[in-house]
């Protein structure tokens, strides 16, 4: 009997009415800037926000032509949200120049109920400290990948026609030897969502790599002009003589070679210094385009010796099913160190790219489904921005990735 | 008074010589009366004794027994008999395992080769472990099941779990439904068996005259019908007739994974009486086919490939048994002559569609050398086909000698036998040149070419048993010698014969008056060594094949393109290998009161020498050709690797070798309870349960090379590390069944509750640190702190996460199980079902702060009999 007047109460306490009432909330964003962004000469352009409700999609956006404020409330409806900031703002060089600056700040997964409060940290993009405006890594940076390759022949899979590019975005030559191109050891994926406990680890700091692969040479052998790319491919061969509409990278300037029996090695097309791979069979890009990539500028004096003995980053970390567990294959890169970096992924798996944010605050997407076939074919290429007057193309390179690359057909 | 003889049994040769002395036969005490039943010997052959007399008041005629039997012999071991099996309702010998104590009941796995796991916490998928499951022993109808010369193979590792090389009997293709009964001896087995090392399951088929039997059986994944007869054909002598088909589909919804069985089995028995002797003549005659298909569905796939595995295994299997049985008390007892032949066809088929992400260079050669090499097309059809024709005999010949002086009787046993197999098979057929993989190094060799195995062995036991004031102590102490002959004379094993002595004692109390019930107390023990001696595929491991690049030279231009390497052909061949050795010894007690008996075993198994592939150091040495200099250009051709420049190159490497270098250590408890039925309410209670704790790890140091690049080539340092390499595993459950009996409705049902109290495993401490590594000097060199320092020696350093060693452990969870039969029209027909997780009680556990769910579905079947 007692049961029963039990079940009667819970029953009689539910709504009849299922339409769901979102209630609106207010929410106050309490803004940390970087060190000497407050009081620095400066001109605000313009300060925005984007909220994305996780649930619905639905996205509300905060604007402001006002100076960057300490903080400014924003009214949406309650929700999971994810959002991102952008704060275009001048400074003036020494010669008088101005030159343009941007801040950001990212965000995930934040409850917004009644009247919540986050704080976003803002920081400086394009690799620039913002206290010394002479300091420019905008110079090379990656324009085309193609990690997922193009279909097979019996159309069930890729080939490792894959190939990254380095494209020399300023007006001033560079030189590629001595670069280093890296994959991440994290996996952008929600499977591979890992909670790092070893603090050097943190991708704030440091880049945690499975492999290093450098351009050789002295320093300057291999130049880049203003407007010219270098690109590296895993098997600098004809592959359209293999597959029907794969790509011919017989033009490839290095290839990744792995010195084993399972590799092909192109006479004409000079390899790559391999410093460090967690597998010592070959070495592929993710053709689920599901890890991060980095073109890395070593500090002089660098030797693959020296890294191997110091940049060790095996490290701990808990996995999806809560055991702590360890990884010896690892290598550390210090964020100061990249040039440019892109996070890859699938919309339908990525948690959080395993470069720090200010490297790359997004990730560019191959697709919306983890594991699309529809991925293979497909590159990305970055945006022009610009072109000059002498038509040199600049690329667009505001360390997002999401808005800086797209997909198109590699062929 | 007592006359003394003695006698000399010289078996092989003197390699075993028994002596053994005993009284004369004391005249009047009765005859025993032997039923030929070979794995009930050491029961059936002391009628007269107390504890048999106790056993028979416990299992009164007719009284029906659904649930593993604890036996009343010397050690400790479950007798099944035909009612258990109808009432379980099996569709392999797998389902009938659930019935040993510390087992439980599982859902069929017929997509799987079906391994048994005698006293263990976990079941081990490594093989690394498979010494335990092919250390078992199944024998069938007197004559072992010889796996030695099984030897199928695929390089696809999707399919490797469906075969059983190496691991022994796969208990899939065993049926049920011609058994008559099964005693699998957990403990110490009698001298009598061999290549065993973890236990002995004894399977007598049924034989004698019976009706028509027919016996339909559906349940979620497979169909199984039987038909079987047996036969009088005047006198004592009798013939049956079964036959069986299983078809099972691995997951009911696709149609295109599946398992099927056929057996078919004729079975004689002959027996003629003198005044002096009996002679029965047992034979059968058996086919038995297991049929494995997996296909994919050409509609799901792009191009409408289709991609299959079969699997087929078409077996003939012969044995016959003379017995010669003395009449009237004399000391020779009987003589047991046991033969068998199989004969085994077996293929294996792969097709696949194989297109290739990369180009790959095509290593073909069989030769050690330098070779220039071809490129694997982009796309292709691999045919991949195996062919096995594992070949066994077997011979057998037992005597039976028996005695009794004053208070005491005692029997002897002397035998020996002789064991052959070898695979006639053609081995692996396949385009070389069309793998199914890309970067296959394995080459085929013709399983024909493997050695033929003989083993002979011989053994003499000795059970006595001693009366005094209404106890009886019963003492087995035997010995066995194994031998392989035949081995090249480098193998340590080549003319070394094995000792397992083994010994069993049991001492049955008088009954003692407690609350006026009589209650009788027994205590039994027992130690002893097995043996179980390597497979053809350990003893003659297959080459090992590694291909160094010297020349890779991919030209734009096709002409131009050249790629040389260097093949190394390793002769895995461990001369070295030893047998694998178990050893083990239990405590049981026992108690019974009223038809009520209680039966706690305690055992601790140690073998430190089980097989396992492991890891070998080897230095290789390869050229580097230098082809930056050639123009094919100007010369209009591919560079020739002998006219360029080279560097010399060493690699350090590791190939796995067969070794015994595996540890497997069980302990634990196991427990019986049986209740004798309750009159008013028809119901029996048994309680069956164990602990075991495994542990499972390697047994020597270990070889290690991390599988890293560093500076462009792969590190040229292995670490030797005396880590272990394994987990203990830890399992303890109780098995409640209620069994109700009423004969009036021709009823019986049973509830089972099943609980898993837990299950944990734990990896074994490591602290990651080589005892010291090699370099490409060869020497070694212990473990340094400034070795640690080194960039390239420092990465042999093994880092574990801190909790990397925790206990992880699964609470507890508890299933009900129902089964029922029923019989119809005048006991002709009966119907059953059964459904395993009716109600199961899998509570949410935390495991590293984050909360695990379990689901459980039920399972069901049922099924009908016929008995004309």
């Amino acid at each position: 009997m007692a049961v029963t007047t039990v079940f009667a109460a819970g029953i009689s306490s539910c709504s009849d009415n299922d339409d769901p009432k979102v209630e609106n909330a207010t929410l106050t964003v309490s803004n940390i800037y970087p060190e000497g962004f407050v009081e620095g000469e400066k001109t605000v352009e313009s300060v925005s926000m984007v909220f994305t409700e996780l649930n619905t999609r639905e996205v509300t956006t905060y604007t402001s032509a006002e100076a960057a404020a300490s903080s400014w409330t924003v009214s949406l409806p309650a929700g999971l949200y994810d959002y991102t900031g952008v704060i275009d703002y001048k400074i003036t060089l020494s010669d008088g120049n101005e030159k343009p600056m941007r801040l950001r700040c990212v965000g995930n997964s934040v409850t917004v109920t009644g009247s919540s409060t986050i704080s976003p940290e803002w920081f400086n993009i394009s690799g620039g400290n913002q206290n010394d405006p002479e300091d420019d890594k905008s110079g090379l940076v990656i324009s085309e990948i193609y990690a997922a390759g193009s279909l097979n022949a019996a159309g069930t899979g890729g080939v490792r026609d894959a190939f990254i590019r380095i494209y020399n975005n300023s007006d001033k030559v560079q030189y590629a030897d001595g670069l280093g191109i890296v994959e991440s050891d994290f996996v952008n994926a929600k499977t591979n969502d890992y909670e790092i406990l070893t603090p050097a680890n943190d991708r704030a700091k440091n880049f945690t790599v499975g492999t290093v692969w450098v351009i050789p040479g002295s320093g300057k052998d291999v130049p880049v002009n203003p407007g010219e790319y270098i690109t590296v491919a895993d098997q600098a061969i004809d592959w359209s003589a293999q597959v029907a509409n794969a790509l011919d990278l017989t033009g490839a300037d290095f290839e990744w070679y792995d010195d084993h029996a399972m590799d092909t090695d192109n006479p004409a097309v000079p390899n790559l210094d391999k410093w460090f791979c967690y597998s010592r069979t070959i070495w592929i890009m993710s053709n689920q385009c599901n890890r991060s990539y980095a073109i890395v500028r070593f500090p002089e004096g660098m030797t693959s010796e020296k890294y191997l003995a110091e940049y060790k980053g095996e490290y701990d970390y808990i996995n999806s099913l809560g055991s702590q567990m360890h990884k010896a294959a690892a290598y550390l890169i210090p964020n100061e160190w990249i040039i440019d970096g892109v996070n890859l992924s699938d919309n339908e798996s990525f948690v959080r790219g395993a470069l720090s944010v200010a490297v790359d605050a997004s990730f560019a997407a191959i697709s919306d489904k983890a594991r699309d076939p529809n991925r293979f074919g497909h590159k990305f290429i970055r945006k022009t921005a610009v072109t000059t007057a002498d038509s040199r193309v600049i690329l667009q390179d505001t360390d997002n990735s999401a808005d800086d690359f797209t997909l198109v057909n590699a062929r | 008074m007592e006359k003394v003889s003695a006698i000399t049994l010289s078996v092989l040769a003197g390699a075993l010589s028994a002596f053994a002395t005993f009284p004369e036969t004391l005249p009047g005490r009765d005859t025993v009366a032997a039923t030929g039943d070979e794995f009930t010997d050491s029961l059936t052959m002391r009628l007269d004794s107390i504890s048999n007399a106790m056993d028979k008041a416990t299992h009164q005629l007719g009284e029906v027994v659904v649930t593993a039997r604890e036996s009343r012999s010397v050690t400790s071991s479950s007798l099944i008999n035909r009612q258990a099996m109808a009432h379980l309702q099996p569709s392999s010998l797998t389902d009938i395992m659930s019935l040993l104590p510390g087992h439980v009941s599982s859902d069929p796995r017929l997509g799987e080769a079906n391994l048994i796991n005698l006293r263990q916490a976990v079941n081990p998928s490594s093989a690394d472990y498979a010494t335990s499951s092919l250390g078992t022993s199944f024998i069938l109808d007197g004559v072992p099941v010889n796996t030695s010369a099984e030897m199928q193979y695929t390089p696809d590792s999707n399919y490797s779990g469906r075969l059983s090389t190496g691991k022994g009997v796969d208990m899939r293709s065993f049926s049920t439904d011609d058994i008559e009964s099964i005693e699998v001896v957990r403990g110490i087995p009698s001298a009598e068996y061999g290549e065993v090392t973890s236990g002995v399951v004894n399977i007598r088929r049924k034989r004698g005259v019976s009706g028509l039997e027919a016996r339909f059986k559906a349940d979620m994944q497979s169909q199984l019908f039987y038909v079987g007869k047996g036969v009088g054909i005047g006198g004592d002598n009798t013939l049956n007739f079964s036959a069986d088909y299983l078809d099972s589909r691995i997951d009911p919804r696709n149609s295109r994974d599946n398992f099927k069985r056929v057996n078919i089995s004729a079975r004689g028995s002959f027996s003629l009486k003198t005044s002096c002797f009996a002679t029965t003549l047992s034979t059968t005659l058996g086919y038995s086919g297991t049929f494995e298909r997996d296909k994919n569905d050409p509609d799901l796939t792009i191009n409408n490939t289709v991609d299959y595995y079969t699997q087929d295994r078409n077996t003939l299997r012969w044995t016959g048994a003379l017995n010669l049985r003395s009449l009237g008390g004399r000391f020779f007892n009987d003589l047991t002559v046991t033969t068998g032949l199989s004969y085994s066809d077996e293929h294996l088929v792969q097709n696949k569609t194989v297109a290739s992400s990369r180009v790959y260079p095509l290593p073909v050669s069989l030769l050690p050398g330098e070779s220039n090499v071809g490129f694997l097309p982009m796309l292709y059809l691999a045919d991949y086909d195996v062919y096995g024709k594992p070949v066994t005999a077997y011979a057998k010949a037992s005597a039976r000698f028996r005695y009794n002086a004053a208070g005491t009787s005692s029997i002897l046993k002397a035998g020996a036998e002789w064991n052959f197999s070898k695979n006639y098979g053609r081995g692996a057929v396949y385009d070389l040149t069309r793998p199914l993989t890309a970067g296959n190094t394995s080459r085929p060799r013709p399983f024909r070419d493997v050695p033929s195995m003989n083993q002979l062995s011989a053994y003499a036991e000795q059970t006595t048993d001693m009366m005094f004031l209404e106890q009886t102590l019963q003492i087995q102490a035997g010995v066995r010698q194994t031998i392989l002959l035949g081995l090249p004379g480098n193998y340590d094993l080549s003319g070394r014969p094995y000792f397992d002595p083994r010994v069993n004692l049991k001492y049955t109390s008088s009954p003692v008056n407690i609350l006026s019930e009589g209650v009788t107390f027994e205590v039994a023990g027992g130690f002893g060594w097995h043996t179980k001696m390597p497979v053809a595929a350990y003893l003659y491991p297959d080459f090992k094949y590694t291909d160094f690049v010297q020349l890779n030279y991919f030209h734009n231009n096709e002409k131009y393109r050249v790629m040389n390497i260097r093949t190394y052909v390793d002769d895995m061949t461990n001369p070295s290998l030893k047998a694998a050795r178990n050893f083990k010894w239990e405590v049981r007690g026992d108690i019974f009161c009223n038809g009520n008996r209680l039966s706690v075993t305690y055992f601790r198994e140690n073998m430190t020498d089980a097989f396992r592939m492991a890891p070998e150091l080897r230095l290789y040495q390869y050229k580097n050709y230098d082809a930056s200099g050639f123009n094919p250009d100007a010369s209009g051709s591919a560079p020739d690797p002998s006219l360029l420049p080279y560097t010399t190159e060493e690699r350090l490497n590791l190939i796995s070798r067969p070794s015994n270098s595996s540890r497997i250590k069980k302990e634990g408890v196991e427990f019986t309870f049986s209740s004798r039925r309750i009159p008013r309410i028809r119901t029996r209670l048994t309680v069956t349960g164990a602990w075991f704790r495994t542990t499972l790890s390697n047994s020597e140091p270990l070889w290690y090379k991390p599988s890293i690049i560093v500076n462009n080539k792969e590190l040229q340092y292995v670490g030797l590390y005396n880590d272990p390499d394994g987990s203990v595993y830890q399992s303890f459950n109780t098995n409640f069944i209620f069994d109700t009996d009423i004969p009036r409705l021709g009823l019986n049902f049973s509830l089972t509750l099943e609980n898993m109290w837990f299950t944990s495993s734990r990896q074994l401490f490591r602290d990651g640190v080589p005892m010291g590594y090699v370099g490409l000097d060869g020497n070694f060199i212990p473990w340094s702190p400034e070795a640690e320092a080194d960039p390239y020696i420092g990465q042999l350093v093994r880092r574990y996460a801190a909790s990397a060693f925790d206990d992880l452990r699964v609470p507890a969870a508890s299933t009900f199980n129902f089964k029922a039969t029923k019989k119809l029209l005048r006991n002709r027909l009966m119907v059953a079902l059964y459904v395993n997780r009716i109600v199961s009680i899998t509570p949410d556990y935390e495991l590293h702060g984050i909360t695990r769910r379990r689901y459980t579905s039920p399972y069901f079947g049922m099924e009908l009999n016929l008995k004309l």
